[in-house]
């Protein structure tokens, strides 16, 4: 009696692990919702630096952050609408835009050196996230061929920006 | 008398042997563990797996994120660019492709009076600017051409994207 509970309440815990992994993995909308929130979230960085900073290259940096992301996202966006996928939040999204906000927030209250700082450090620790996002939950888990093709090609451009932002932390720190 | 055969054992084994106890587990009972468990594992399942977001953190002390290296665009054979040269001695309009943050080929070598095409095969605007020449902002699907009359290295970059190089020889 005793060993048939037992079985009992062990399969019940594993397939109730098994069920709530199972709703981890982010469906093809809430990845595209994962890449466009990604992006705004460099864009409006990218806004804000570009008016902001007094360095040239952290200025041009920016700039390109805002051209570049708001390219991947004008294509991101077509494709959705052409698979007839409405983006869906997910909390990977939700924690994206937080973050972003909250660092939007406190390079608000910077100026001169110390935001220019900010905000490159901050361009670093991001692209690194996100491409390690890409590479471990996005890619993996698409499932139309067309949006994998999409974020296969944005990924060089965030190794770039990762190996551009970089090198501008390398010139600060002089 | 004849009671007595039957009790003796029992009352022996009352003895000696505990008698094993079996009550039934109560139905309330087996619905706490149950749904306990269920919770339980629940939150286990959901709070240990991979689509975490642990990696977001605005500010990580250390990241273990190694890019792995862009996939190198296949590159134009010199051969390939001279045997498509024109029979009659006519410059030639020889291509770089730009695709995957690359410019592809990085090393290309033409013949002075040869035209140059750099197209824009990827997703971001990129340009082709050296000290002597600055193609502007190449769009996505646009190109730009340049002749090349006087001979020499020309080492050339894109301005958006600094680690973009790549050099033309005219010879």
């Amino acid at each position: 009696m005793l060993k048939s509970l037992t079985i009992i309440l062990a399969s019940v815990a594993l397939a109730t692990i098994a069920t709530a992994r199972a709703e981890e993995v982010p469906n093809d909308a809430q990845i595209a919702m994962i890449a466009v929130t990604a992006d705004t979230v460099d864009i409006d960085a990218g806004k804000l630096a570009a008016s902001k900073s007094e360095n040239k290259e952290v200025k041009a940096f920016a700039e390109t952050m805002v051209r570049d992301h708001t390219a991947v996202n004008d294509k991101a966006t077509a494709l959705a609408k052409k698979l007839g996928v409405t983006p869906e939040e997910s909390a990977t999204s939700k924690t994206l835009k937080t973050n972003g906000d909250a660092q939007l927030a406190k390079m608000k209250g910077l100026t001169g050196a110390a935001f220019d700082k900010a905000y490159v450090d901050n361009e670093v620790s991001y692209h690194e996230a996100v491409a390690g996002v890409l590479d471990k939950t996005l890619l993996p888990n698409t499932k139309n061929a067309e949006l994998k093709a999409l974020l296969e090609s944005a990924r060089p451009i965030f190794v770039s920006h990762l190996e551009h932002a970089k090198m501008i932390q390398k010139s600060l720190a002089k | 008398m004849p009671d007595e055969p039957i009790l003796a054992p029992a009352a022996q084994r009352e003895k000696s042997e505990p008698i094993a106890r079996r009550e039934p587990i109560s139905l309330l009972l087996l619905t706490v563990c149950a749904v306990t468990l269920f919770v339980a594992a629940f939150y286990i399942g959901r709070y240990s797996g991979d689509f975490s977001t642990a990696s977001l953190d605005p500010s990580p002390a250390e990241t273990n994120f190694v890019p792995a290296p862009i996939p190198a665009n296949p590159v134009a054979s010199q051969s390939a660019v001279d045997s498509a040269r024109p029979a009659d001695g006519q410059p030639a309009v020889v291509q770089v492709r730009i695709r995957n943050m690359q410019f592809s080929p990085t090393h290309l070598e033409i013949r002075k009076g040869d035209i140059v095409e750099w197209t824009n095969a990827d997703l971001t605007p990129h340009t082709a600017t050296s000290a002597g020449f600055d193609s502007g902002s190449i769009d996505p699907d646009k190109s730009w051409r340049r002749t090349f009359i006087d001979p020499g290295e020309f080492p050339y970059f894109c301005t958006f994207h600094p680690d973009m190089k790549a050099t033309v020889v005219v010879k």
